[in-house]
């Protein structure tokens, strides 16, 4: 489809510190397709997190318009956009920001415990969740059990539960070795690769950077650069991604996500390079 | 490692050595000795080798408990790599502590044992103690306290102690003791529900004991039950809702030990408070009842009366009062004031003239005598060829109406050193001394305090003296009955005789002079209410119609009705029913309704003030949610931005103050339930010169219970409001920003 996943037009984000007004974002405009992988880079206090937010409907743009899908969600209530964010999008936070009382199962199936989903429907998922993550054998352990690789791996999980067409993730591996992080850089890709999220990461991480197909940079609150590479690493990410298909619209519910079919048919990939 | 013990963390290591090193032998050693002292002194008293025996059986358990616990901590500490070193000095604290703890017990039961073997051997020794604790009463038994406080708290530090290294056993073992705990205390919850008896019957004051281990087994196991069904029924909770989930997690939650410590400490302020108002409650309501059934003993339920002087025709009233629906019994009465005098004494008296047949059934007199009879009213005559046993009096100490466990008269003549059960009496406190010095002083043997009072001996030789001296004043008299106050202040008999004096006097022959009548005491009553029994005395209807000089007509209609709660709507009744608009009817209510106000005022007044304790457990839950909200405000920042709302996060917290309302209003209605059952059965003893009951009255009401729990979960709900909209005001943008 022609439509993006999502799309910023001309987006304004002022800030009032001690009445003094601070522009965050001076007008981005960007657009990101379904089954992309971005990299959100620059320096900080560029508006990455900023940014971010505005994506994730935690924050509300000054001026400008955010588009999913082609529907402005800077026009909806408080609780059309808390639907809205457990329904479309998944986080993943630097601190994993787990809930500590529950255990890794509870925590991915805890999006579907806030829409109201009994728990019987959401555990088969969570489990088969985790065990994508590689955590089949921490299913009963609680955060403060796991290390800071496994913790970050039941937050991509939980992220990943209502199967959402976009998850935003905050320098995920920010708080982890290089090893760690290499592993959860890959299990990004994988998830690209097998369902076709797509992914906007805000990082610091060069690594991370070097392998994502596409690497937004920003300074000063604006776009400063656009880049689209075809590289070795990420092409398999691009080639086999299966973006959602069109069909499955935005009025389609997700309340259900075990009966979602795995692994549809994959339509045609979207041309990467499409947009300008 | 399978034990879930990780030796390297150095968390268990202190408590661990604490535990072994320290704490278990030392409080072995105390309660060791306390009980051997306690068996030692128990025994010297007499009769308590039993108490000692269970006593140091108690102790042994704990030992043994300590001592399999020590060896197994050894052998797991033997088992844990941590250097040559740390593993000797583990291994030595183990033996060290097992060997402490094995054997300080046995030593000291020998030693109790040998103590209380010793008093069949060493009579002298006894002796003398016998003469210690004649000389101090009070502070040997202040030691026996002291002692029986030291040993439960030792006993106490010694089982915390072993508790503290409970964790260290096997999952296995640790499910096994419980299983074997719930499974004992399930067969003895079933054994008592069955066996005992529930509340002690009148007259059954041994059965007490019984009431009571039936209570503490039904208290044990509800509050094991409880314990054991907190966690499923908050499992069961979770599924209710999400905000339910979230709070029931948050509140079991261990993670952080300062909330959950102040989470449990709200729900004990608000169980501890409303345990405290309930029980107050229960008391207030209880003096309430007491005095509405000693006014409905004493008064009649409705009293139909002139509003001045008598009235004459009753009779057909009385018929017409009979039929009116309500009524189960009505009776006439003549009411004066006179003075009455015995040899002793004067005093003013209201005196009651009423219809013996109709008396009976009107009012509990016939159950309140103490002494003496009814018949002896309409029967005179046999006043003067009394029974000795009749002829017993009210002694200065106070003993109650149970004619049973009174002392007889030979008992006290001759039962110097039996040191049988003693009577019961009530005393007013301090007076055991006096009385003691009082019998050393006249020169009798009197061992045990309380045993026999010279009045009481005054009345046995008296009673002596009567019955050999001449008859001297063997006219026949109209009867009288007193109360036991006035009996007392008069120094009255049954079969005594007593003047009436009336104001109202007759012409002399000097003028006006006071009236005389002699009276012959045909019994004494005992009501309970002190202004009862000081001032009304009970004469037959003409003897009192004769003295008042009334003819034939009568002050009122004394009325009993079957539902004493609708009496004032059986007044309106006897009124329309009467037709004479000069008589009125009163119900007891209205008769009384300044002394009810005033209880009800009181009673308002108690549930302000410790309603306001409710409010302070109620900040209590405010100032843990408040910190519960900071605390998990990022928390709250992930669930907003996984599409919580509002309201949901609103939730989260409002079920957090429901839950805490719940299960400390659940706890304290429980505890305040048993602390009302207790006082009841167990009854608070009252010093009952103060009070005029012998006994701290209570009375639970299940309505009264069930609005102080909805108070305090209301009054928990409400503090949690303002913590829940600071907690939907978290912005997840906020909350979430990088540390």
């Amino acid at each position: 489809m022609s439509t993006p996943l999502v799309s910023l037009r001309d987006v304004h984000k002022r800030y009032l510190l001690d009445d003094v007004p601070l522009d965050v974002l001076k007008g981005v405009d960007l657009e990101v397709d379904a089954g992309e992988m971005v990299c959100v880079m620059g320096p900080s206090g560029a508006g990455k997190s900023t940014l971010l937010n505005l994506l994730g409907t935690l924050d509300l743009p000054t001026r400008g318009q955010i588009l999913y899908e082609g529907v402005d969600v800077t026009a909806f209530s408080p609780r059309e956009l808390a639907r809205f964010r457990n329904e479309k999008l998944g986080f993943v936070f630097q601190f994993h920001h787990l809930m500590p009382e529950f255990d890794a199962v509870e925590n991915v199936m805890m999006p579907g415990l806030v829409r109201g989903v009994p728990r019987r429907k959401l555990e088969p998922r969570a489990r088969a969740l985790l065990e994508e993550v590689g955590l089949g054998a921490r299913l009963d352990h609680r955060p403060g059990e796991l290390s800071g690789g496994e913790q970050q791996r039941v937050a991509l999980a939980r992220a990943l539960s209502m199967e959402p067409k976009l998850i935003l993730a905050d320098e995920p591996t920010g708080n982890l070795d290089s090893a760690t992080s290499d592993a959860v850089h890959s299990l990004l890709f994988q998830i690209n690769e097998t369902r076709g999220t797509t992914f906007l990461v805000v990082t610091h991480n060069r690594e991370l950077a070097a392998k994502m197909p596409r690497v937004v940079t920003m300074r000063d609150g604006r776009v400063e650069r656009d880049e689209r590479r075809d590289l070795p690493t990420a092409v398999q990410g691009q080639d086999g991604a299966r973006p959602i298909s069109p069909d499955d619209g935005p009025a389609e519910p997700l309340a259900e996500p075990s009966d979602e079919p795995r692994d549809g048919p994959a339509p045609e990939a979207l041309e990467p390079g499409a947009d300008a | 490692m399978e034990i879930g013990i990780d030796w390297g963390r150095s968390r268990l290591r202190v408590p661990l050595t604490l535990t072994l090193g320290v704490l278990i032998p030392l409080s072995l050693a105390a309660t060791g000795s306390a009980a051997a002292m306690a068996s030692r002194i128990l025994a010297a008293v007499g009769r308590s080798e039993p108490l000692a025996l269970w006593a140091g059986v108690a102790v042994g358990v704990v030992g043994l408990l300590t001592l399999v616990l020590g060896v197994y901590v050894g052998r797991l500490g033997a088992a844990q790599p941590r250097g040559a070193r740390g593993r000797g000095r583990l291994i030595v604290l183990g033996v060290g502590g097992a060997t402490l703890g094995a054997l300080l017990p046995v030593l000291l039961l020998a030693l109790g044992w040998a103590a209380v073997r010793a008093t069949e051997g060493g009579l002298a020794l006894t002796f003398e103690l016998d003469e210690v604790l004649m000389a101090l009463p009070s502070r040997v038994n202040d030691g026996l306290m002291v002692l029986a406080a030291l040993t439960a708290l030792t006993a106490l530090i010694t089982l915390s102690a072993d508790i503290s290294a409970w964790k260290l056993l096997p999952r296995g073992a640790r499910r096994a003791v419980w299983w074997t705990l719930d499974v004992g205390l399930l067969l003895a919850a079933a054994w008592v529900t069955w066996k005992l008896p529930a509340s002690v019957p009148e007259g059954h004051p041994e059965l007490t004991p019984a009431v009571a281990a039936r209570l503490g087994v039904t208290a044990a196991f509800c509050i094991r039950l409880a314990i054991v069904l907190i966690k499923p029924l908050l499992a069961l909770a979770e599924r209710g809702s999400f905000g339910l989930l979230i709070a029931a997690r948050h509140l079991v939650s261990k993670k952080s030990g300062f909330l959950a410590t102040i989470s449990s400490l709200s729900i004990l302020a608000v169980a501890v408070s409303t345990a405290m108002l309930t029980t107050v409650l229960s008391v207030m309501g209880g003096f309430r009842m007491d005095l509405k059934q000693k006014i409905l003993g004493n008064d009649a339920h409705v009293v139909v009366e002139r509003e001045h002087g008598t009235f004459e025709g009753w009779e057909p009233t009385l018929l017409r009062v009979r039929q009116t629906p309500g009524v189960e019994a009505a009776g006439p009465f003549v009411r004066g004031e006179v003075m009455v005098s015995s040899t002793s004494n004067i005093a003013g008296a209201v005196v009651r003239g009423v219809d013996t047949t109709a008396a009976r059934q009107v009012t509990d007199l016939v159950h309140n005598l103490t002494h003496g009879r009814l018949d002896y009213l309409d029967h005179p005559e046999r006043l003067l060829d009394l029974p000795p046993e009749e002829r017993r009096t009210i002694l200065p100490l106070r003993i109650m109406p149970d004619p049973d466990t009174e002392p007889a008269l030979d008992d006290l003549l001759d039962s110097p050193g039996d040191p049988g059960p003693r009577p019961r009496f009530i005393r007013p406190s301090g007076e055991g001394e006096t009385e003691t010095g009082t019998g050393v002083a006249t020169g009798l043997d009197v061992p045990t305090p309380g045993q026999k009072t010279p009045t009481e001996l005054d009345d046995a030789i008296r009673a002596l003296e009567e019955h050999g001296g001449p008859d001297t004043d063997r006219e026949v008299l109209p009867g009288v009955i007193v109360g036991q106050e006035l009996a007392r202040t008069l120094r009255l008999y049954v079969g005594d005789e007593i003047d009436f004096v009336s104001p109202l006097g007759e012409l002399g022959p000097a003028g006006p002079m006071p009236k005389s009548r002699p009276f012959r005491v045909a019994g004494i009553f005992y009501s309970g209410m002190y202004e009862f029994d000081m001032k009304v005395v009970y004469v037959t209807l003409e003897a009192a119609q004769r003295f008042l000089n009334t003819g034939d007509a009568i002050s009122g209609i004394d009325v009993r009705v079957d539902d004493v709660d609708a009496a004032p709507q059986i007044a309106t009744r006897l009124e329309a029913a009467i037709g004479r608009p000069e008589l009125h009817a009163e119900a007891w209510q209205q008769r009384n309704s300044q002394l009810f106000g005033a209880l009800a005022l009181e009673k308002l007044a108690m549930f302000v003030t410790l309603g306001i304790a409710i409010l302070i457990a109620g900040f209590c839950v405010f100032g843990t949610l408040t910190l519960m909200v900071q605390e998990k405000s990022k928390e709250v920042g992930v669930l907003g931005a996984m599409g919580a709302s509002r309201r949901h996060i609103v939730g989260i917290f409002l079920y957090e103050g429901l839950l805490i309302g719940l299960l400390g209003a659940l706890g304290g209605l429980g505890l305040g339930f048993l602390l009302s059952f207790g006082a009841e059965h167990f009854g608070v003893k009252l010093n009952p010169e103060v009070y005029y009951i012998d006994r701290l009255p209570v009375h639970v009401d299940g309505l009264e219970f069930g609005l102080v729990g909805l108070a305090a979960v209301a009054v928990c709900l409400l503090a949690t409001i303002v913590p829940a909209t600071l907690a939907s005001r978290v912005r997840p943008v906020d909350a979430l920003r990088d540390e």
